[in-house]
């Protein structure tokens, strides 16, 4: 429907000859993938920091670079103070960074993740109520961002406040999964998600047995 | 004195020395005559050395007799050849003056002929400028032919039969609009002041306008009602509702969340997903069109009015029960359709999942018009006594702890503390911690699970580089 060329969700890394380096671009990210004595050698730069990786990779599969989605929910904190009123409803949109992954594919079925590059925009954390999740600051945008050529998630986001006492969200629980990411207008979208603040939890109903017993 | 002594020695010396010889040898004759022939080279050198320079000079002279020769026939061909290259330059620069004088020409003459062209381009149009005239006086004086005699024929038709009221104006719908159902000059279609009467085609021709524009829309109606069947067929038996099913519907209740989580993953996964993307997209598509062309009032109206309305069933009527804060048929969003529900209270659930539901059996639908009351049951909770981990299933964050031996401890400290901060592979909650101690740090923070070992430990490995 839309290109996909703009930022691609996979991105082949194609074994180099010996003395020559593939390299591939991620936003401000860039992997390069040389073929030194013995092994390879994998380096990656945000710009800010580097991390060398030393590989030894079997005769027959190839490597790729995946923008996954993060493992854990999302727990999206705005920037702004979102404030809903009851009954009001609330849509806009947010970016998450993606994880970019490094998957060694022996087989066009089968993948190997060898390691994630974190953002560092992604920041893990771990609660008793929710488990692991993964925390990240956006902002709140009213119109479908532009696109930056930055690894990130367009997600679409409707709120609205059923309870009966005004709302003021400090973070938002967000599930993505890499079968929501679609690319699109060059960016990588999902689904719009709704989050319903205030709804109280419904109760399991049994049903009753003397009902048509008699 | 001394000097006489050391002669008459050596005299003696030498007396000595040849007394003792044995005669002239061979060897001693070729050496006698090698320094004769010596002498004589010796003595001959400088007068050849006085007549070397006369004779080189005239075998010189000989030598480059026919070199000479040959120097001065080469800078005459030299000449001869600048003269002629001077000749074919000249030459040259006239052909290229006579080229350019020639296309120069023909340019002229180009241009001539494009002023030609363009002002008999300019006679046609004026032409034709004065044939539309012709044409549109013609057109208007057949028009005020035809309102001469319609109002000719309207003028009889008053004078047959003089009890119809008088139609409109032709003016007022632009005269060129069909006679409606309800101008057909019957009795009774318009009161005697001219105003339409209900139900007799006036509506019709009380707004003309709004029926063309309503008669031009219809395509985008179709397209768009085609387009919600479409994406309603393809979306609901895919995407159930959970809300939307009543408990005694669902065969499995307990799990039935857990069940839906895996059913949306795995039709994610189906290839048939992106023809539903491509119907969305579609739908969305023509909403946008319909919305920008209709006000939102008259859209609610005719989506409400698109919505089948059947006999309801079971599900529906067990549905009912229930109230929704938006309803599904009164506040339609049709973007809501697309729309992925995030449940804000995921322990809850999760603790209704877990609790173990007994199925119960299904009730006939002929019970459900009677509405009553069902019974709701709060299952009881587990207890709070247990631990946060045991409730949520899950084991708690992996932690790492190190001693690290240091030196400076304060800039050892914030060195660590920007390391881990910094690290998006170590978690922030629950934060790491940084403990002093006598010449070591004891560090404890917690890692994202999943972590190779390769990278842990690589990890650890920059908290004592840091510290060294």
């Amino acid at each position: 429907m839309d290109s996909l060329a703009a930022l691609p969700l996979v991105v082949p890394l194609p074994r180099p000859q010996r003395g020559d380096a593939s390299r591939a671009q991620f936003g401000n990210a860039e992997l390069v993938l040389e073929r030194a004595r013995g092994g390879y050698s994998l380096l990656w730069s945000n710009g800010r920091e580097a991390r060398r990786y030393v590989l030894g990779l079997g005769p027959q599969g190839h490597l790729q670079l995946e923008l996954r989605a993060p493992r854990f929910p999302l727990h999206l904190v705005p920037r702004e103070t979102l404030t809903l009123v009851p009954g009001a409803r609330l849509s806009g949109y947010v970016t998450a960074p993606l994880v970019p992954t490094l998957v060694w594919k022996s087989a066009p079925a089968a993948g190997e993740t060898l390691f994630e590059l974190h953002p560092p925009e992604l920041q893990g954390q771990w609660e008793e109520d929710s488990g692991h999740a993964m925390r990240c600051a956006v902002s709140w945008m009213v119109r479908f961002p532009m696109r930056s050529g930055e690894p990130r998630v367009v997600l679409p986001l409707r709120l609205r406040n059923a309870g009966n006492q005004v709302v003021t969200p400090g973070r938002l629980r967000v599930r993505i999964t890499d079968a929501d990411l679609t690319p699109m207008r060059g960016s990588v979208v999902t689904r719009p998600h709704r989050i319903v603040f205030g709804e109280a939890p419904r109760p399991v109903a049994v049903a009753a047995r003397h009902v048509e017993e008699s | 004195m001394r000097n006489a002594w050391r002669t008459a020695l050596l005299g003696l010396a030498c007396l000595g020395a040849f007394g003792c010889e044995r005669g002239p040898t061979v060897d001693s004759e070729v050496a006698s005559e090698l320094r004769a022939l010596r002498m004589l080279l010796r003595e001959d050198r400088p007068q050849a050395a006085a007549a070397a320079p006369e004779a080189a000079r005239e075998a010189v002279d000989g030598a480059l007799r026919p070199l000479r020769d040959v120097l001065t026939q080469l800078g005459t061909a030299q000449r001869e050849l600048a003269t002629r290259q001077t000749a074919l330059t000249q030459e040259m620069q006239r052909w290229t003056q006579l080229v350019v004088g020639a296309m120069q020409d023909q340019r002229a003459e180009q241009g001539r002929d494009l002023q030609q062209r363009l002002e008999q381009l300019e006679r046609t149009m004026a032409e034709q400028d004065v044939r539309h005239r012709e044409v549109e006086g013609l057109l208007q004086g057949a028009l005020d032919d035809t309102a001469t005699h319609l109002e000719d024929f309207l003028r009889r038709l008053e004078k047959i039969a003089p009890g119809v009221a008088p139609p409109a104006a032709p003016g007022e719908d632009g005269g060129t609009t069909p006679p409606g159902p309800g101008d057909d000059g019957r009795p009774g279609a318009v009161d005697a002041s001219g105003t339409p009467l209900p139900g007799a085609g006036g509506e019709q021709g009380a707004t003309p306008g709004g029926t063309r524009q309503g008669a031009s829309r219809w395509p985008w109606w179709v397209l768009a009602f085609a387009a919600v069947a479409i994406g309603v067929r393809l979306l609901l038996p895919r995407r159930p509702r959970p809300l939307a099913i009543a408990p005694e519907m669902q065969t499995k209740p307990a799990t039935h969340a857990a069940g839906t989580a895996t059913a949306a993953e795995a039709t994610l996964d189906e290839p048939e997903v992106e023809e539903l993307w491509a119907a969305a997209a579609l739908l969305g598509e023509a909403i946008g069109k319909i919305r920008q062309s209709t006000d939102p009032v008259e859209m609610d109206r005719l989506l409400a009015g698109a919505l089948p309305r059947s006999e309801p069933t079971a599900p529906e009527l067990l549905e009912a029960e229930r109230p929704e804060p938006d309803d599904f048929a009164a506040g339609l969003d049709l973007d809501d359709l697309f729309v992925l529900d995030e449940d804000e209270a995921p322990e809850q659930e999760r603790e209704q999942e877990a609790e173990p539901v007994t199925a119960t059996p299904l009730r006939p639908v002929r019970s459900a018009p009677a509405r009553q009351p069902e019974p709701v049951v709060e299952l009881p909770r587990p207890a709070s006594s247990t631990t946060p981990e045991q409730r949520i299933g899950r084991p708690g964050p992996d932690s790492v702890s190190c001693r690290l031996t240091v030196r400076d401890a304060e800039r050892a400290e914030a060195r660590v503390r920007d390391l881990l901060g910094g690290d998006p592979r170590v978690l922030v909650q629950p934060a790491p911690e940084v403990r002093v101690a006598p010449g070591e740090l004891c560090v404890v923070f917690a890692l994202l699970p999943g972590l190779p070992a390769g990278e842990r430990s690589q990890l650890e490995q920059r908290l004592r580089d840091a510290v060294a």
